[in-house]
């Protein structure tokens, strides 16, 4: 089991660190830098929804929040962008803990559903209020690009390798949560709320903490993605990114690691397969979206580890007697 | 030398929902590696009384002191982790997670782990997830459930579901378990096995309150007896003193004696 996550993983990062070998458009690269984004907010999220139950429709105010304090604090006030992603992050993280204890304290999932709903469209009414500050309707413009000491982040190859790179650490971090005690303790609450408590489990709290580790994720990549793009808007953080989000959790995967990455990953970078169909694209994706969440309930990458461990046990089953096998199977 | 402490004390308890009085001026207590049982007819407030003593309910006057100390108020996950474990009549297992991932995430008292700590592999806890594998997995072999780690708990019976909460509250490795009909659903074999095993925890010093349907396996068992009826205590003591009171026997025992 250990040991077919480490060669996973490293394949993950192989794939991850060839890509641009190949892909060398501007244009797709670009699409790759924006699905890493995505990914690491849902991978932050899938923490909350996947392993905790919770819902949160309000991930886009916490992307929002991580890419407008690092502009803001690089652009006004010629903060280094690594420090400035560290403060953004700090911010957002005092938000969702502010936000998160009494929600999460009284509230069923359903209620934070829509309070997190309600949060998401106050963080873009205050961005579009907040004219001096924020640029309004317009946005801010100008960001310079990430940079780690003398080490500059410019271009869509060099940014794609730091935005693979941090989706690669929060995925192993998720990875790290998920396979622990604290994993085991948030799938608990999931489980059954009573059942978790009597065991000692501060339910709240654990689903708090959670919630500001989620939440964390979408600043990061909220700051990532000022930097690359050298601009930010409103439009670009709103009830609707915060809803897809949402869908991308659940077409990657539930409670998967890596259902994350590859359900923004699907998303962000179905459009481009579907380009050529023009004007009915829109149309397409809908569709290939309403199949896949209709079918497959544990996401793409249920699907894809069903149908490896099938095919594991039909090599089995092919290569021994059936009574052997038979044995294995029962033992899984 | 002074008295030995009880390692539960109910001390004039009552609880009333809206008016009703489910438990009345309820007064007995669990002594260091005792097993009392605590029986009475359906409706006696008997799963009210655990739900009292863990704080999953609140009381609404009365005390309930632990190793001496109150506990009236607090609330189920703060008893949890005092040391009072407890199983529940409807089943409140993890159904999604395997036997083994329920009876590890049962370690969560004493498991010492932080959330950061774990995400981020920092030093301890590796050794630290490799001791809650262990005492978990001797929990899942006591219980006898070990052919079953890898399955997920749901698709379990319920006999073995039931053993698997045991267990899971056994991990957190407490001072005083609450069991809630921990026989239902078990056959003649497994009922008699459970009996030698509440015999054996009590032996290693641990303290326990059984509510029990099945008379047999109540009165083998239990050092003490609480008879409760209509919220009330009705009796108090070993098996053969309970059995023959002319009360009890008229209040339940009367119909079920030889269920």
């Amino acid at each position: 089991m250990r040991r077919r996550n480490l060669v996973g993983a490293v394949i993950g990062i192989a794939v991850v660190g060839v890509i641009p070998v190949f892909v060398r458009d501007e244009y797709t690269l670009g699409f790759l830098v924006l699905a890493g984004t995505v990914s690491l907010v849902v991978t932050g999220l899938n923490l909350l929804v996947g392993h905790a139950g919770q819902l949160s429709l309000g991930h886009g105010g916490f992307y929002a929040i991580g890419a407008y304090v690092s502009t803001i604090l690089t652009i006004r006030f010629g903060v280094s962008p690594v420090l400035a992603l560290i403060a953004a992050a700090v911010v957002t993280g005092l938000v969702a803990l502010i936000l998160g204890i009494p929600l999460l304290r009284a509230l069923t999932q359903f209620h934070l559903a829509v309070a997190t709903l309600i949060f998401v469209m106050l963080v873009n009414a205050i961005l579009i209020v907040g004219d001096s500050w924020t640029g309004g309707f317009t946005g801010i413009q100008g960001q310079p690009p990430f940079s780690i000491g003398p080490i500059v982040f410019n271009g869509d190859v060099a940014n794609y390798y730091l935005v693979w790179g941090v989706v690669v650490l929060g995925v192993l971090f998720a990875a790290g949560l998920s396979n622990s005690q604290a994993g085991r303790v948030l799938r608990a609450i999931q489980g059954d709320e009573m059942g978790a408590q009597s065991l000692g489990m501060d339910v709240a709290w654990e689903k708090v903490k959670v919630f500001v580790i989620s939440a964390v994720y979408a600043s990061v990549a909220g700051s990532l993605l000022a930097h690359y793009q050298h601009s930010v808007t409103p439009a670009q953080f709103g009830v609707s990114t915060s809803l897809e989000f949402m869908t991308m959790v659940f077409l990657g995967g539930k409670g998967s690691v890596i259902g994350g990455v590859v359900g923004g990953s699907f998303i962000k970078l179905l459009p481009q397969f579907t380009e050529f169909m023009k004007n009915y694209r829109l149309l397409v994706d809908g569709l290939i979206l309403t199949v896949v969440l209709l079918f497959m309930p544990q996401g793409v990458v249920g699907v894809i580890k069903g149908g490896w461990e099938r095919l594991l046990h039909a090599l089995k089953t092919e290569g021994s007697n059936p009574k052997a096998s038979k044995a294995a199977g029962g033992d899984r | 030398m002074s008295q030995v402490i009880p390692v539960l004390e109910l001390d004039h308890v009552s609880k009333n929902f809206g008016g009703l009085p489910a438990v009345h001026d309820l007064s007995f207590t669990v002594m260091p590696a005792q097993l009392k049982g605590l029986i009475g007819p359906n409706g006696a407030g008997k799963t009210t009384c655990i739900n009292l003593i863990t704080g999953a309910l609140p009381v609404t006057s009365g005390e309930v002191r632990f190793q001496g100390r109150s506990i009236t108020g607090l609330p189920l996950h703060q008893t949890a982790r005092l040391g009072i474990g407890r199983t529940f009549q409807l089943l409140r297992i993890f159904q999604e997670m395997t036997v083994l991932e329920n009876v590890m995430a049962g370690c969560h008292r004493w498991a010492g782990l932080g959330t950061l700590q774990a995400a981020m592999r920092l030093p301890g806890a590796r050794s630290k997830e490799r001791r809650i594998k262990e005492v978990a997995q001797s929990q899942i072999d006591f219980i006898g459930l070990t052919h079953r780690s890898n399955m997920a708990a749901g698709a379990l019976p319920v006999g073995e579901q039931r053993l698997l909460e045991i267990a899971r509250a056994l991990a957190g490795q407490p001072e005083l378990l609450l069991l809630d009909e921990p026989a239902a659903g078990l056959n003649d074999a497994e009922r008699a096995r459970l009996g030698a095993l509440l015999r054996e925890l009590t032996g290693r010093g641990l303290s326990i309150l059984l509510i029990e349907h099945n008379m047999d396996l109540v009165m083998n068992v239990s050092d003490e007896l609480v008879v409760l009826n209509y919220g009330e205590k009705l009796a108090e003591g070993s098996a053969h003193e309970v059995r023959n009171l002319q009360t009890v026997i008229s209040a339940y025992l009367g119909e079920t004696a030889n269920a």
